[in-house]
Formats: C-alpha cells, sequence, structure tokens
C-alpha cells in the first residue's frame, strides 16, 4: 500500500488536478491536487495514485555529500 | 539524475565503515545494545529487505513499530468493513491488503467468493469512478491508512460532492501516527532509545509534525528508504544518544520539507476531524483517528449505510496487538511460521504486504542472529 | 569415418563435435534410433531437428519454396521449418521426430566433417545438441566424454579447441520472408543498426555503451555501442546458477572481443530472474535501469526496423511482469523507446498454481472454463468433459478459481493458448516450454481440407470491457463447438480469427485516440504463422503499416535488443535512474 515511487512528470492537464507521468518507461494518469503547481520535467512522489510531494532535485544531488558531512559533524 | 547513488554499495561500506566504531563505542557506553524502532511499515519491509536490519544487529536492536495501517486497524473495524460486502446493494471498494484480513468470522475475499461485490482499487479516484458507474448501487471505499493515504481520500470526498455523487461512501478508518509513538514512548517497560520517524508521512505532516519530541529529548530522525539513507538513519540515531540536547532530524529532504505538503493538511481538516479512535493493541488513543468531518456527514458509511452491528471476536493464539506495538516480535508468537503463514494468515500483520510478521517470514527467518529481546 | 556408417545403421547414438559444439546424431530413418535418443536425453517431446545430405534429398522429401532453399543453402544454414511431402513419413519417422508438429526442422550440413557423417544409405540424421538438460551445449572434448556417456554409444571429436560454443539458429517463412525463431550460428555476432536518439547539443555526442541482459527464458543479452547493436547468441533460460555463469561468461567474452565495458545495464523488473538479481548484487556495474518486459519487446521490432516514432505495439507473449506487478502477455500499447501506455489487453486470468503450472495447461484449461461457465455445476460438469483423468485435483483448483488458495492472475496470449490446447484435448501436459500452444497452432498448418478454409469473419464472440477483452463467452462457444463434435482444425481456425479480431479492434482504439498508423508486432506468439500472416493482412487492409520481427527472434530471444535501445534513449533524455521498488533487495 505505501507504495511511494518517484515518477516524472511528462504533462499535466488543463483542470491542475491530474497529470500524466512515467515510471520507467510506463505512463499513466495520477492526481496532482495534492500539489500547488507541478511541472512537466519535474518528479514526483506517487502514492496510491496521488502525487503528494515534487522531488527536490538539488536536495537529492546534495544528499550523499550531507551524509558524510554530516557523520563527520554530529 | 542519478537516485540510484542512494543504493551504491560501494558508497554504503565506506559508510558502515566509518559508522561501525561509533555504534561499538556507544554500545559499550549504553552498556547494552541500542534499541531503536522503526515506526513505518515500508520501513520495516526496507530494513529487512536491504539487510540493514541484520547488518546492524550486533549493536543495535531495530524494533518494528505501528507501521503498517492493515495491522493497527481494530477488529471491530474490520468486522465492520466485511459487513459492508455482505449487503446486496452494496460495492466495496478496497486496496488490495484488506482482501485477506481475517475478520471475526470471514474476511472480504470469502464474501467475494460467495458473490459479494468486492473490488480491488489502487486508489480512491478509481472508487469514485465505479460509483458513477453503478448510479444505483451504493459504493462504500474503505479507508485505511496514515496520513499518506488520507489526503487522498479527502480528495475523493471533495469530488463526491463536486460531481454531486448520491453513491459514495467512505468507511474511515484512517489514523495519524504521532499519537501511537506518543503512547509507546510513555511506556516506561519498553526502553526505546530512539525513533526512525517515516518517510512518507513526514512527506504530509513535516518536520514540525514531530517537533514536540524536542522537548522530550528523543532522538529520532526521518529516513528515507535506499540502502544509504537506512544505514545512515540508525547511525545519526546512535550518535544522538551521544549528545545531550537531541533534535528531529530530517535525513530525507529531497522530499520531506518542515512544513510538509500544507495543502495535503488543509484538506485533512477541511474533510476530517481528529477524534479518538481504537487501535490494535494500542486501546483507545486520543486525537489519533480521522472521522469524516460533518460537512461531509452525507458520505460517511458509519452513518449513512446501516448494517447489521457485528460481533467482534479476538483470534485465538494470535500476538498481533502486541507486535504492533514493538512488544513482542514476530518468533515469540506461537502462530509465526507455523501455522500463521502468507498463505495462511491468521492475523493482519501476516496478510500485510508491510505487516511485521510478512516481511519476517519473508526475510528474516534465514538470519541466526535475529533476536529482538 | 566407416565406423560411424555402420554404427548409425546400427542405431547408434554419435556424439559428434561441430563447429559450435557436440551434436547428438542418430539415424533419422531408424525408428528405435530416434526413440533411443529420446529417452536418453530425456526429451519425450520436443522436436528434433533433421540434417539431410543435400538440398536435393530435401527438395525430394519437403515442400520448398525459393525464399526457404535460399535460407537452408545460406552460408548461416539454420535450421528451416519445413513441411514433409506424403513420400517422407514413408521414409522417416516423423510422429517419432516431432510430436504434434506439422513441420520438421531441416538444415544441411555447414562442415566438413558434418558432410562426411552421410553416405548412399545415410541421407537422413537427427542433429540436437549434446547438453545436460536446461544446461548449455556441451563444447569441450573432455566434458562430452564425461557428461554424455551413458548418451552416446560413440565419439566423434576433433581437436580444434571450441572457444566460444554456439547453437544453430532456427526460422521458417512467413510471407514470403525468412523469419529467425532463434538468432544464433551464423547470424551472431553480427551487428544490428539501431535507430539514435537526436541530440539537440551541438559536438559530438558521447554515446554510453549499453548492455541489457535479458530476461529468463530463451535469453540473449545485447550490447549496444554508438549505433550498433551486438545480440548474443541464444543462451538459454536462465533459472539455474550454471545457466547465469554461462550468460556471463559469454558476457565476458563479447566485451573482451568488442573491448567494450557497458556504462549502463538494464534489466528486467521481474523479482525473481535471476540474471536481474545477479546485476543488482554486483557491486560494480556503473549504472543500471529497468525497463519493463512487454517495452522491451515493442522496442526489439521497432528497433530492427529502424523505428524512431511512436507505434502500436501487439506483445502477445507468455509472461512478462507488468507495471503493476501482474504479469501481463496479450497486449496492446502505444508508445516508443522512452515510455508506453496500455490500451487494451486480455483479462486478467486466474493461473492455478502459480509460474510452476505453466507446465500443466489443462489448469488453464480448468481456468478459462471457469471465465464461462455460468454457474459452479456448469463449470464442474465442463471440467469433468474435458479433463476426466485430472478430476482428483479439481478441489484444489476451484479452491485456487475461487480465491480460497492464493494464485496469480496473468493476461496472457500465450497461457490463452494452452488452455485452449488442453480443453481440445491436445496437449494436457507441456514437457518443453510452449508445447501445448505450439502444438494447436500447428493443427492450421496442414490442413488439406478445403472445407476447412473458412472465412476470416468465422469467429466466437467476445467482449470488450473498458480497456480489457473478456473472453468467457468466447470459452462458452468453443465448448459449444466442442460438444457438437466440430473439428479440432477448425475451432482452433476459429479462436485464431477471435483472437486477430480483438487485436484489430485494439489497434483501432489506439488509431483513434493516439493517432498513430504504425503498428509492430513482437513476442514469442507472433511465431504461429497463422496468426501473423492474417493478422497483418487484416491490419493492412485496414490501412495500418505493419512490421513484424525477421532478423531478431520476436520471443524472448528480442528482449535484449528492446531493453538496450530504451535504456539508451531514456538516459539521453535525462530520466533519473532509479531502478524499481522491487528491486531494492539486499546490499549487505
Amino acid at each position: 500500500m505505501c507504495l511511494s515511487v518517484p515518477t516524472k512528470v511528462i504533462e499535466v492537464f488543463v483542470n491542475d488536478q491530474q497529470a500524466r507521468v512515467d515510471y520507467l518507461g510506463a505512463r499513466f494518469i495520477v492526481g496532482v491536487a495534492l500539489l500547488e503547481c507541478v511541472q512537466p520535467g519535474q518528479y514526483v512522489l506517487v502514492h496510491a495514485g496521488e502525487a503528494i510531494q515534487i522531488l527536490d532535485e538539488e536536495k537529492a544531488l546534495d544528499g550523499l555529500a550531507l551524509w558524510k558531512e554530516m557523520l563527520g559533524e554530529a | 539524475m542519478n537516485l540510484l547513488a542512494y543504493r551504491d554499495r560501494d558508497v554504503f561500506k565506506q559508510l558502515f565503515q566509518q559508522i561501525e566504531p561509533d555504534l561499538i563505542r556507544i554500545r559499550e557506553k549504553v552498556g547494552r545494545k541500542l534499541r531503536f524502532m522503526e515506526v513505518c511499515g515500508t520501513h520495516s519491509v526496507a530494513f529487512s529487505k536491504s539487510g540493514v536490519r541484520d547488518l546492524m544487529s550486533p549493536y543495535v536492536e531495530l524494533i518494528s513499530g505501528p507501521g503498517c495501517p492493515v495491522c493497527v486497524t481494530d477488529q471491530s473495524d474490520i468486522d465492520q468493513m466485511i459487513a459492508f460486502a455482505s449487503l446486496q446493494d452494496v460495492i466495496v471498494a478496497t486496496f488490495g491488503d484488506m482482501m485477506k484480513v481475517p475478520g471475526s468470522h470471514s474476511n472480504l475475499e470469502r464474501e467475494k467468493s460467495n458473490g459479494a461485490d468486492v473490488r480491488i482499487v489502487k486508489s480512491a479516484y478509481q472508487a469514485i469512478d465505479i460509483a458513477k458507474q453503478h448510479p444505483s448501487r451504493k459504493l462504500v471505499f474503505l479507508g485505511v491508512g496514515f496520513e499518506t493515504t488520507a489526503p487522498g481520500v479527502a480528495l475523493s470526498l471533495k469530488k463526491a460532492r463536486e460531481d454531486k455523487l448520491k453513491n459514495y461512501y467512505v468507511y474511515s478508518a484512517h489514523k495519524l501516527t504521532p499519537p501511537a509513538l506518543d503512547t509507546l514512548l510513555m511506556d516506561s517497560t519498553h526502553q526505546l532509545d530512539g525513533f526512525v520517524l517515516p518517510g512518507h508521512v513526514s512527506v504530509i505532516i513535516g518536520r514540525k509534525g514531530w517537533v514536540h519530541l524536542e522537548q522530550l529529548n528523543v532522538p529520532a530522525v526521518i529516513g528515507g528508504f535506499d540502502a544509504i539513507d537506512l544505514l545512515i538513519a540508525i547511525g545519526i540515531l546512535a550518535k544522538q544518544l551521544e549528545q545531550t540536547k537531541r533534535s528531529v532530524l530530517n535525513l530525507y529532504p529531497r522530499v520531506v520539507q518542515e512544513e510538509g505538503n500544507l495543502t495535503a493538511q488543509r484538506i485533512l481538516a477541511e474533510c476530517f476531524t481528529n477524534s479518538p479512535t481504537k487501535w490494535r493493541g494500542f486501546g483507545v488513543l486520543d486525537q489519533s483517528g480521522l472521522l469524516i468531518h460533518s460537512d461531509y456527514a452525507d458520505y460517511d458509511a458509519a452513518s449513512r449505510v446501516i448494517t447489521d452491528k457485528p460481533v467482534s471476536k479476538e483470534i485465538r493464539g494470535c500476538r498481533c496487538g502486541e507486535i504492533v506495538k514493538g512488544k513482542e516480535a514476530p518468533i515469540d508468537c506461537k502462530l509465526f511460521a507455523k501455522v500463521c503463514t502468507p498463505t495462511n494468515p491468521l492475523g493482519p500483520c501476516m496478510v500485510s504486504s508491510e505487516g511485521t510478521c510478512s516481511t519476517y517470514y519473508q526475510y528474516e527467518r534465514v538470519h541466526d542472529t535475529v533476536l529482538l529481546r | 569415418m566407416s565406423i560411424c556408417y555402420s554404427s548409425l545403421r546400427e542405431e547408434a547414438i554419435i556424439a559428434v563435435k561441430g563447429v559450435g559444439g557436440i551434436h547428438l546424431v542418430c539415424n533419422a530413418k531408424l525408428k528405435h534410433a530416434v526413440e533411443k535418443l529420446r529417452v536418453r536425453k530425456r526429451r519425450p517431446n520436443k522436436p528434433f531437428a533433421l540434417m539431410a545430405k543435400d538440398w536435393l534429398v530435401v527438395k525430394a522429401y519437403f515442400e520448398i519454396s525459393d525464399v526457404e532453399m535460399e535460407a537452408l543453402k545460406s552460408a548461416a544454414a539454420p535450421i528451416v521449418l519445413l513441411k514433409p511431402k506424403p513420400e517422407a513419413s514413408r521414409v522417416l519417422p516423423l510422429e517419432i521426430i516431432a510430436p504434434g508438429m506439422k513441420r520438421i526442422g531441416i538444415m544441411l550440413p555447414y562442415s566438413p566433417l558434418h558432410r562426411l557423417l552421410f553416405d548412399d544409405e545415410i541421407d537422413w540424421i537427427v542433429a540436437t545438441s549434446g547438453n545436460k538438460s536446461n544446461h548449455p551445449i556441451i563444447y569441450d572434448n573432455k566434458d562430452a566424454l564425461q557428461h554424455l556417456q551413458g548418451v552416446a554409444d560413440l565419439f566423434v571429436l576433433h581437436d580444434r579447441e571450441i572457444i566460444m560454443w554456439i547453437d544453430d539458429s532456427v526460422g521458417q517463412e512467413v510471407d514470403g520472408e525468412f523469419q529467425l525463431m532463434r538468432r544464433s550460428r551464423g547470424y551472431v555476432p553480427e551487428a544490428l543498426a539501431i535507430p539514435l536518439p537526436k541530440k539537440l547539443e551541438e559536438g559530438s555526442v558521447e554515446w554510453p555503451t549499453v548492455l541489457g541482459v535479458g530476461s529468463e527464458l530463451k535469453n540473449t543479452f545485447c550490447l549496444l555501442h554508438n549505433c550498433k547493436a551486438f545480440l548474443s547468441q541464444h543462451i538459454g533460460d536462465i533459472q539455474t546458477l550454471e545457466s547465469m555463469q554461462s550468460q556471463l561468461k559469454i558476457e565476458d567474452h563479447f566485451m573482451q572481443l568488442l573491448k567494450l565495458k557497458p556504462h549502463l545495464t538494464v534489466i528486467d523488473p521481474h523479482p525473481d530472474y535471476l540474471i536481474s538479481q545477479e546485476v543488482q548484487n554486483r557491486s560494480s556495474t556503473g549504472e543500471i535501469t529497468t525497463i519493463y518486459h512487454h517495452h522491451a519487446h515493442m522496442a526489439a521490432c521497432m528497433a530492427e526496423n529502424g523505428i524512431d516514432t511512436p507505434v502500436i505495439g501487439c506483445i502477445l507473449d507468455g509472461t512478462g511482469y507488468g507495471p503493476d506487478g501482474s504479469l501481463w502477455g496479450c497486449e496492446i500499447m502505444v508508445g516508443d523507446y522512452i515510455s508506453f501506455e496500455r490500451v487494451q489487453h486480455l483479462q486478467p486470468i486466474v493461473l492455478p498454481g502459480g509460474e510452476a503450472a505453466i507446465g500443466h495447461p489443462w489448469m488453464m484449461g480448468v481456468s478459462l472454463l471457469h471465465e464461462a461457465a455460468e454457474n459452479r455445476n456448469m463449470l464442474e460438469e465442463w471440467a469433468v468433459e474435458c479433463f476426466p483423468q485430472y478430476q482428483s485435483m479439481f478441489p484444489i483448483v476451484f479452491a485456487q478459481l475461487d480465491g480460497k488458495l492464493p494464485s496469480p492472475k496473468v493476461s496472457s496470449a500465450g497461457r490463452l493458448f494452452d488452455g485452449i490446447s488442453a480443453i481440445l484435448d491436445i496437449c494436457t501436459e507441456s514437457t518443453y516450454e510452449g508445447e501445448a500452444a505450439a502444438r494447436l497452432s500447428e493443427l492450421l498448418e496442414a490442413s488439406v481440407n478445403p472445407a476447412d478454409n473458412i472465412a476470416v469473419s468465422e469467429r466466437y464472440p467476445f467482449e470488450s470491457v473498458g480497456d480489457q477483452w473478456n473472453i468467457g463467452t468466447m470459452i462458452g462457444s468453443i465448448m459449444n463447438d466442442r460438444c457438437q463434435n466440430v473439428s479440432k482444425v477448425m475451432i482452433t481456425r476459429k479462436f485464431h480469427h477471435t483472437l486477430a479480431a480483438m487485436i484489430l479492434k485494439g489497434v483501432n482504439k489506439a488509431r483513434r485516440n493516439h493517432g498513430i498508423n504504425s503498428v509492430v508486432f513482437s513476442g514469442g506468439v507472433w511465431n504461429n504463422r497463422y496468426l501473423q500472416q492474417l493478422t497483418k493482412e487484416l491490419l493492412r487492409k485496414d490501412g495500418f503499416s505493419v512490421y513484424t520481427h525477421r532478423k531478431v527472434p520476436s520471443g524472448d530471444g528480442g528482449i535484449a535488443l528492446g531493453q538496450a535501445v530504451c535504456g539508451l534513449w531514456r538516459r539521453m533524455s535525462d530520466h533519473v535512474l532509479i531502478g524499481s521498488n522491487e528491486s531494492n533487495r539486499s546490499i549487505c
């Protein structure tokens, strides 16, 4: 049930309620009403048919560097 | 962008080499193995499947807590859900995990094979579609889930109102995670040293949803789900034990923000009210359940779809109630892996793909080192 | 060699070392020799290939077209499926050579040693790979003597060491083209050209080298470098540690030969595939990504035909893991190398016993009856009618169909064929992969009765519900025909017509919704000539451009190509490499 997976937004529908997304090539439709404004090309976390957050690419890239830093300091 | 970096074996090995000496030292200081709890079913599976739980086991007892919403649903709720299925004019729509959960007398799958209209859906939205296709019948959607799932269900309530649906109902057994955690903290017999907080619940409630733990000075981190995320979570938790002042650290910033998802929070407040709710194992916890808001009372299955009141009885020998609290491990249950297996589950913890028992059955039985006492 | 000749006359089985490995050989004309070979090789039903002395002999006993003759005589010397003339059954025990099949695989001698096996009397031999069951072909003298002891009566070996083993290739003519079903000796390691994504930046592009490792059955792998795809030879089913080591060894061999190392490795996300697990467990593989099975099939056919625009894919195969975690296999999809979308598919049908029961098509037969029967009584009546010999196992199967015991659901064309084959009592137990389906489709290979040439419109009913085809009514009608003693050939033909009609409808829906006119066929079920020709014709009449596999197998032997090309295109379009949820296995 808790199958949250990052998927790429391909197209946001006009009503801003749904979007077409791509997960490893499989395209399907999810709800995006829980997100303020999502753009094609962004990655979202999907849970039970709804996108619940936009993936912060910068933070994702920083992640590993951050861990190493924190381990040294913490 | 390569998120696979969070699974990089070489980096994992390096980080573990860095962390291990700390774990050894802190274990020495504390005088026993560290006891951390993960409070999210997906984390339970991730720790077991990746082998991190086992890898940590010389230093850390990683205990699985109430992470699976199906497992903490009380027997009376399960029986009520099954009762809906027995009504002629009702279609029950549910997430897959609920199908085999044993009620006191039956389960949804058995009801289905006896002719009940029970359908598995992947989202509440799908349930709305089914309701639209069958206007003359009532559709009851079984709302089981934590803060991650509830917003989607809330959206379905809004949609039902927007589209003026007359036959869509939700039975809400949704629960909030922090009250369960708080209860476990109050339990002095539990001796928990820290928590790995649920990553995706935190996406919704934000780090701020856990900040009250800082007042209790409890080590807590919000962790991600890839192998490196898991390792870091344990490493940082352990280090926190050496500090006098602890804070709730967000180690999953790629999706968890300080404020969480404000839209989702707003919608939850609009469609649900926090109420006392009975949990399996915990009993009634204050402010721990999401009941349907009075504004949406027309869609509340609990009051609008009448069934006979089912009589609940406990499953003999089943220790799910203690297992969801982390007080007992699956291996402590006499039925585990003998009578109660994934093909023949006796309790919800073995049914759900994120239940502690089914996770341990699949991933923890080959290791002799897993001892959670 | 005189010892050889006399041995062959005396029904001996000889292990002969050829160019790609050891063949087990016997006199094809002697029934007992062939039976003996079946027993010793533990291969009760899977067809044996024959080697003929020369093309004259072939022409005398088999029907052969120009296309088939060209393929047969080519330097690659593949095994070609041919229809025997009536004369052939007088000299060759066809039913033992290829039980249940109307065609026989024939090849010509492709090395001087093979030529020497024939003399005035011996003009037909059985030539099958010398191996332990489910292991790759043996190619080393010592191994041969050790492992084939008790199987071969005589060993004819030489001292030219075989560095890389390779099986024979197999193909058939469809619609005037020679199509490879197994691509191996004679064709590998020739490269295939594939379309590249257009990179908008200036300057020369550094294309990463991509390795697609294939799936599980009839596996191959594919190394993609710049615009060339090197597809490996047929390796076999990767279900044991040995077969996996075999694949890894060949991968190393290729990488050394071509001096290439993959930057990106592509796997199938099926959680149980050994090769997928192996790739994820290795610590230094570079980047890994996942491409879904049927997406890879579609892409393989696109790549082979040089297509780089979106297509409608008709993907019909036995089994493959789908994005929703269930097993797919009868799909109309639209998409390109980047992504795909499901348009229409066969309803999910319970597979009693799970993947293990694939060897027992009668169980699938009962499952199909369950879809069609109006009530329990009817189901039981039909089940007893079709499968009286399995009555004692009905309770377990019914329990699975009722959902009381867990079993997966599959939307698979291959399993549909299996079930119908069993219902028609053509094959209720498969002794090799795809046997039931193959025996069913072979029925249509040799109809001489003109009454059998019914119109395409003569078919069974089916329903389209949402994005799904429901086949309950089709099965019900098949049962009616069966009870009225309609001939098996007729029923089979009508079934094929129904499937073609379903596909036509689905493809039309795809065109309406997506504006695409090009169609690709991929998946092992398309090796069925009748279905392929029929469906192609229907689609072309409706204005579609249809593309099929020719040089690359339509079955799982082509998956690796699709994986590699999709992996490259997705990589170059900046898709995040995240593996899949299922792939988060043990890292320690």
